[in-house]
């Protein structure tokens, strides 16, 4: 009997021990490792992060979520949403935060910045103003300008201006995240660089932006990542220069290789692809692309605009107009601020 | 399918509790522990690729090298037992099976030989349980349950040899091995393991047996008797050890089967009382659930003993226990709670209680994904709750993939309840009664849709792509349902060719082909190229992915139709190979194909001569017709069964082919054949043969036969006659006479063709032994009483009149085609006696001047130009508008003007002038111009609608333009004096360059031709060059110029 109290002590102490572990900041690297402790620094390129003694940094490209220690339960689950693009949900978690009770300012921040996130990302799609939401993130931007969420903020900026039309300080800001000291994210900002070019209807000047991050000698799963959108990115500027053949080819590829659960690649891709058939003329082999992307990979908004503002069309052209008709509908009703649907 | 999953993951504990462990930890890595975790994880491809990697490590001893080849048959093995598919778990085993196969070739005497012949035999095992599940799909289940007992038996037969090997070893090695031998004792350790390894799967086999019989059969009981005293016998054997416990516990699963509760509960109890300790706890789980299910069963009820179990193991347990079992014992223990709170009176307040208690059991299970999921739901449903809530969450769009699946679910369920109900309701159900039914199955069906694809977007990197496969396979199929082809083939595709492994896969695979077939359907018949090249690369997904499965059957079969729709004879036949030799489908297959060729055949054969084929090649498609039909029709001969529409045009082409190559006998053998032959079939009113045309067909067919044989059976064929006339008769039409002329005369027709095609293949012979037949026939029927029915002489007017027109091949008529038109003209003038006589018949005046036209047609033909246009005169004078008598007066003159030139005139101007002056035969001008204006309407008049020119006023007025020429020509020729020759011969070439100058396409293609070969004979007796309409685009040319000069 003394035995069984010996041994249920030594439980208890054991997870008394645990949950003091577990009471700590969280630093969760994209190999999937995790780390606990106090985060003790914090700058756009660093985290650093101690456990009594011992001192532990982390590159932040290699981060892939911080959580804090008694941070709010919705903060956590709208972090997982923001990074499933459920971004509505996000922000209905992050709107339920009464942040003046919050007693650490990295918290507050990190509230402040998943809720700017989630409205750009939002309005990007077509839902909500890109005004406010680009207020939001620069408000951000120069007031936590250490910030591990700095290099993240800029590329949100970048896409927000150059959906504004506003290329010239689109690029400022990609031109900020190219200056993150990793490869990855120079190819990153040269991608995202050439997308804004492509929707300028700039193909040549795109095609060379993405030419460049395709000969960027950097190696790693994130620089491949980079690779396959530069590709990608060159298909688009392709099918714009009226090469769609070329950019069938290249596109089809890239998806017979990918993993049919990269979503955020594939509908990226059947919608190019979409539009290469369509430049191509071939009305029928375009509309199963898009469908691709309303039925399986719709989870990004602005794909999904894309992809059914295209349908809508399209179903015009194969004699269905109530097809045509429902995916306008949904297209007006989930992205109404969306530049798809004012086509 | 929960029977069989649940034998499948008790089973599967039996090796690994039983067997040794032989370590093949290295001093380099721990591959004994990274294997059983890559394994537990289910990361099978993994671990494949990790042992492959190992194989060549120098590191390891040539023992445990060995050992990886076991382990990778072992991880091959558990890959199979995983797969839903059955047809991808066959192919799984046999990968497996050959493994342990190479194992035990390179490593005889390995410590784990002995093991890996337990596996083949399981293996043997594994492929009777797919045998057997795939009878329950099956048409041929009874050969499919063979199958699989034959495979039991053989691994029966495989473990007793291994029994005794096993034994034989063991007792050569000493009872008692010193400590320090520990090479002995482990070979001992193992030797003892595999022994009581391969007992326990022998004494499986009779349950397995049991299971391929139906349950409460007496062969199921008796071999659940032999089980459990297999079971009973290993029990005594080892009882202390683990095996001895899964004995007991398969022993109690053998009695609970037979209904034996009292026994099975006490081989339960016995193991449930083991003390709790990590030895005993799954032993314990599993033998608690199964005593929960013989509680509560119906017919025991015993709910307190299930609830003082039940909460007994949870508090031994822990909630953190998730696995199949431990939810299934909370899900039981809810359902005894439940139990128990209804038996009690309506106000005992324990009522409630105990209600409560089975919520809280019920709850975790309803929140955990699995088999019990559902149950417990429902279980929750039925034990109430707050009804505003439930509502609410009904209508709350759902946040999570789980809720949003359940719910989608949920709907797809009572979508299917209303079709089924629907079903059920009688043929003529009125809207009150279809109406609530239908609207439940269109809002559940619009529900699930967007419940389901709700899923797909909240679904995050924790869902299992085996759940995603599933929301996309349930789409597919609503897609498919909704009429929604382009998202069917979407999703469909995606699964065929992204997952081709899972059942999710396959079956994509067949609703994206059809999806694709039915999009082609739906296309225009001009914009069909995108839907055809989708259908034939689907269908080559599908011949890769499942080659001679009954996928790639049925994909074979659908390109087969879709080639044989579009006349494509070589990928038909090409499609038709792709169809395996022991298909269910063949037949039909063959069928299909050899209609096709059948078809092309019949269709190549009738073509203009240029455009003919090589008769080399129609001869080809003729024997392969016959040949592939045959198969086919013995084919489904030999399967039995009722006949259906396809095998009776199967036959009846078959027949045809006979009789179109001379083979009556053989034909009227098919035509005749009991039970498919298609003349029976009509006869008994069956209504897969007696839609029309095919009946009237199939009596045409006959008779044919009957007359074409020798000796003929004249009997019959007035048989055909005579059902032909009552076919028609009891239609009921008022053109009854009229409907029978038109038989007749294609009956006519058909054979007309077949002398046709005998005489241009040169087959002499043939074509007159088959026209003989016809003509012995005649005269017999022409000498009988019943030769004076109208449908009689009908049929004989056609028929000599076809045999006359088989032997009249332009050049001066033969005594035979004279002689041919002449008893066909008698026959014509009989029935007009005939119809003179029936007043019925006589009021029918568009039948009596057809007969009346064939008549002036038969004198033409034989030389009675007299009586040819006295009778069509006649004719004129009541109907002087009808374009068809004209052309045939206008030719019957033309034809007089060889014997008497100055009907060449009449031929071109008309004569015979009526009472007001007009001519009542108009002649080749006057008939052009009355069909001039309306071939040339397609030129559009403002203000007018264009119209579409009328393609037979177009074709007569070129061919009476080029008859006005070459009547012209024809006259000049009998004109001595060269001089008038020459100047007809320029009036001749002049009345078709006016027609050039108006029509410079002169009609086209099909007339062109005949304009340049009349111009070329003029130009040739005019003595110039032949050079035909080239003479007139160089005038048209020349005259250009002068105007723009």
């Amino acid at each position: 009997m003394n035995r069984i109290h010996t041994l249920c002590g030594l439980a208890l102490c054991l997870a008394l021990f645990s949950s003091q572990l577990l009471a700590a900041d969280k630093v969760k690297v994209i190999d999937g490792k995790q780390s606990s402790g106090k985060l003790a620094e914090n700058t756009p390129t660093e985290l650093m992060i101690e456990l009594g003694a011992t001192k532990k940094r982390f590159a932040v490209n290699e981060v892939e979520t911080v959580t804090f220690d008694a941070e709010p339960g919705d903060l956590t689950q709208a972090r997982n949403a923001v990074r499933a693009g459920r971004y509505e949900d996000a922000l209905a978690l992050l709107e339920k935060i009464a942040v003046g009770s919050l007693n650490r300012d990295e918290i507050v921040q990190d509230v402040e910045f998943y809720k700017a996130l989630a409205a750009a990302r939002l309005a990007l799609a077509g839902s909500g103003s890109k005004a406010d939401a680009g207020k939001k993130l620069l408000a951000f931007e120069k007031a936590h300008k250490t910030s591990f969420h700095y290099f993240e903020t800029c590329e949100a900026l970048g896409d927000l201006l150059a959906a504004l039309n506003k290329f010239d300080q689109a690029e400022s800001y990609f031109a900020k995240l190219g200056s993150a000291p990793w490869p990855d994210y120079k190819m990153r900002a040269g991608v995202l660089a050439g997308r804004a070019l492509v929707g300028q209807k700039e193909y040549a000047r795109a095609l060379a932006r993405f030419e460049e991050v395709l000969a960027t000698e950097a190696t790693g799963k994130e620089a491949d990542r980079q690779k396959l959108a530069a590709t990608l990115g060159k298909a688009a500027a392709l099918v714009g220069g009226g090469k769609s053949d070329e950019a069938i080819k290249s596109v089809e590829e890239i998806i017979a290789k990918a993993d049919p659960e990269n979503v955020e690649l594939h509908a990226r891709a059947y919608n190019i692809l979409g539009n290469a058939y369509r430049g191509a003329g071939k009305k029928k082999e375009a509309l199963l692309a898009f469908l691709h992307v309303d039925l399986l990979y719709s989870k990004f908004p602005d794909q999904h605009a894309e992809a059914l503002a295209n349908l809508a069309t399209l179903w015009t052209e194969v004699d269905k107009a109530d097809r045509a008709a429902q995916a306008r509908s949904v297209l007006k009703e989930k992205y109404p601020d969306s530049v798809w649907a004012a086509k | 399918m929960l029977r069989c999953v649940r034998r499948l993951s008790l089973l599967a504990a039996v090796p690994l509790a039983i067997a040794a462990s032989t370590s093949m930890a290295c001093a380099v890595e721990p591959v004994d522990q990274f294997l059983e975790a890559l394994r537990q994880h289910q990361l099978y491809d993994e671990a494949l690729d990790y042992l492959e990697l190992l194989h060549p490590n120098s590191h390891l001893s040539e023992t445990v090298k060995q050992k990886v080849q076991y382990e990778q048959a072992l991880t091959l093995l558990e890959v199979a037992s995983r797969q839903d598919d059955l047809d991808a778990r066959k192919a799984r085993l046999a990968r497996a099976s050959e493994a342990f196969e190479s194992f035990l070739k390179s490593a005889p005497e390995h410590e784990l030989a002995g093991s890996a012949k337990n596996q083949l035999a399981n293996i043997l095992i594994e492929r009777g349980r797919a045998q057997i599940a795939l009878a329950k799909q099956s048409d041929q289940k009874d050969q499919l349950l063979t199958e699989g007992r034959k495979l039991f038996e053989q691994a029966r037969g495989q473990f007793a040899a291994a029994e005794t090997d096993l034994d034989a070893r063991l007792q050569k090695i000493p009872k008692l091995v010193a400590p320090t031998e520990t090479e002995l004792q482990s070979q001992k350790r193992q030797l003892a393991s595999d022994l009581a390894q391969v007992r326990m799967l022998r004494a499986g086999i009779d349950y397995e047996l049991a299971q391929s019989f139906a349950a409460k059969s007496a062969e199921c009981k008796k071999h659940l008797q032999a089980a459990a005293k297999a079971y009973a016998t290993l029990y005594q054997t080892y009882r202390t050890r683990t095996a001895g416990q899964l004995a007991r516990l398969w022993e109690g699963r053998c009695y609970q089967e037979m209904g034996d509760i009292k026994q099975a509960l006490g081989c339960y109890q016995e193991l449930m009382d083991l003390p709790w300790s990590s030895e005993t706890k799954s032993i314990k789980t599993k033998s608690t659930r199964q005593a929960l299910e013989c509680w509560t069963q119906a017919d025991q009820k015993k709910f307190p003993e299930a609830i003082e179990r039940g909460e007994r193991w949870e508090k031994d347990a822990g909630p953190q226990q998730t696995d199949g079992d431990a939810l299934a014992i909370r899900y039981l223990t809810a359902l005894a709670y439940q139990g128990q709170s209804s038996s009690l009176p309506a106000k005992d307040p324990n009522r409630k209680k105990l209600a409560g208690f089975a919520r809280q059991s019920a709850m975790p299970v309803a929140n955990h994904p699995g088999e019990f999921q559902r149950p417990a739901k429902m279980l929750l449903v039925a034990l109430g709750g707050n009804k505003e809530t439930k509502d609410k969450q009904s209508t709350k769009e759902p946040t999570t993939f789980g809720d949003a699946v359940e719910r989608g679910k949920q709907a797809l369920e009572q979508m299917q309840e209303a079709t089924e109900g629907l079903k059920a309701l009688p043929p003529n159900a009125k809207k009150p009664a279809t109406e609530p039914l239908e609207r439940q199955a269109n809002e559940n069906k619009q529900i699930a849709l967007h419940l389901l694809g709700r899923a797909l977007s909240l679904a995050d990197s924790k869902v299992s792509v085996d759940d995603l496969n599933s929301v996309r396979y349930y789409l597919c199929f609503l897609a498919w349902d909704s009429g929604r082809y382009y998202e069917a083939a979407v999703l469909g595709e995606f699964l065929a060719t992204r997952y081709p492994d899972s059942v999710a896969g396959k079956q994509g695979a067949q609703i994206a082909l059809a999806a694709y077939v039915r999009l082609m359907n739906e296309a225009k018949e001009t914009d069909k190229a995108f839907e055809a090249a989708q259908l034939e690369r689907m269908a080559e997904t599908i011949f890769k992915r499942w080659p001679n499965q009954e996928e790639a059957d049925q994909a074979a079969l659908t390109l087969l139709d879709f080639y044989a729709s579009q006349r494509n004879l070589e990928k038909a036949l090409a499609a038709l190979a792709k169809v395996s030799a022991n298909s269910p489908r063949r037949a039909q297959a063959e069928l299909r194909a050899g209609q096709t060729l059948w078809s092309a055949y019949l269709r190549a054969s009738q073509a203009p001569a240029a455009e003919r084929p090589a008769q080399a090649q129609l001869d080809q498609w003729k024997k392969q017709a016959e040949e592939v039909l045959t198969q086919g029709v013995a084919r489904l001969e030999k399967a039995g069964g009722e006949p259906d529409a396809s095998l009776v045009s199967g036959v009846f082409a078959l027949a045809q082919i006979c009789v179109e190559t001379g083979q009556p006998a053989k034909a009227i053998a098919w035509v005749e054949r009991p039970k498919i032959g298609p003349l029976p079939l009509v006869q008994a009113n069956n209504p897969i043969a007696t839609r029309e045309p095919f009946a009237t067909e199939v009596f045409k067919l006959a008779l044919r036969a009957y007359i074409g044989v020798q000796p003929q059976q004249l009997k019959k064929a007035e048989d055909m006659m005579d059902a032909l006339d009552k076919r028609v008769q009891s239609a009921g039409d008022t053109k009854a006479a009229e409907n029978l002329t038109a038989i007749y005369i294609s009956l006519g027709r058909e054979l007309q063709q077949q002398l046709e095609e005998l005489r241009k293949t040169g087959k002499k012979k043939e074509l007159e032994s088959i026209s003989k037949a016809f003509e012995i026939f005649l005269d017999r029927v022409t000498k009988r009483d019943s030769a004076s029915s109208f449908a009689a002489l009908n049929w004989v007017g056609a028929t000599y009149f076809s045999l006359g027109s088989g032997f009249d091949d332009g050049t001066p008529l033969s005594t035979q085609a004279k002689t041919y038109f002449e008893k066909a003209a008698m026959a014509y003038t009989r029935m007009l006696d005939v119809i003179q006589k029936d007043p019925s018949l006589k009021d029918q005046a568009n039948n009596l001047i057809a007969i009346r036209l064939r008549l002036a047609d038969c004198y033409r033909r034989s030389g009675d130009f007299e009586k040819a246009t006295e009778a069509l005169i006649a004719v004129l004078k009541e109907k002087p508008n009808l374009l068809a008598a004209q052309v045939q007066a206008a030719e019957a003159y033309q034809a007089r003007g060889a014997v008497d030139p100055t009907s060449y005139a009449i031929a071109i101007k008309g004569g015979s002038p009526g009472k007001d002056g007009k001519n009542v035969v108009w002649g080749w001008a006057e008939i052009s111009k009355v069909t001039q204006p309306k071939a040339h309407r397609a030129t559009p008049v403002e203000g007018e609608p264009a119209k579409t020119p009328n393609a037979d006023h177009e074709q007569t007025f070129h061919q009476a333009r080029l008859k006005v020429a070459e009547s012209r020509f024809q006259y000049a020729l009998t004109e001595k004096d060269s001089a008038k020759r020459a100047k007809i011969l320029e009036a001749a070439k002049q009345d078709l360059w006016y027609t050039y100058k108006l029509h410079p396409t002169l009609g086209g293609e099909s007339t062109i031709g005949q304009y340049d070969q009349m111009l070329k004979q003029i130009q040739k007796s005019l003595g110039n060059s032949e050079v035909g309409l080239a003479e007139f685009k160089e005038r048209d040319a020349a005259n250009a110029s002068t105007s723009a000069k």
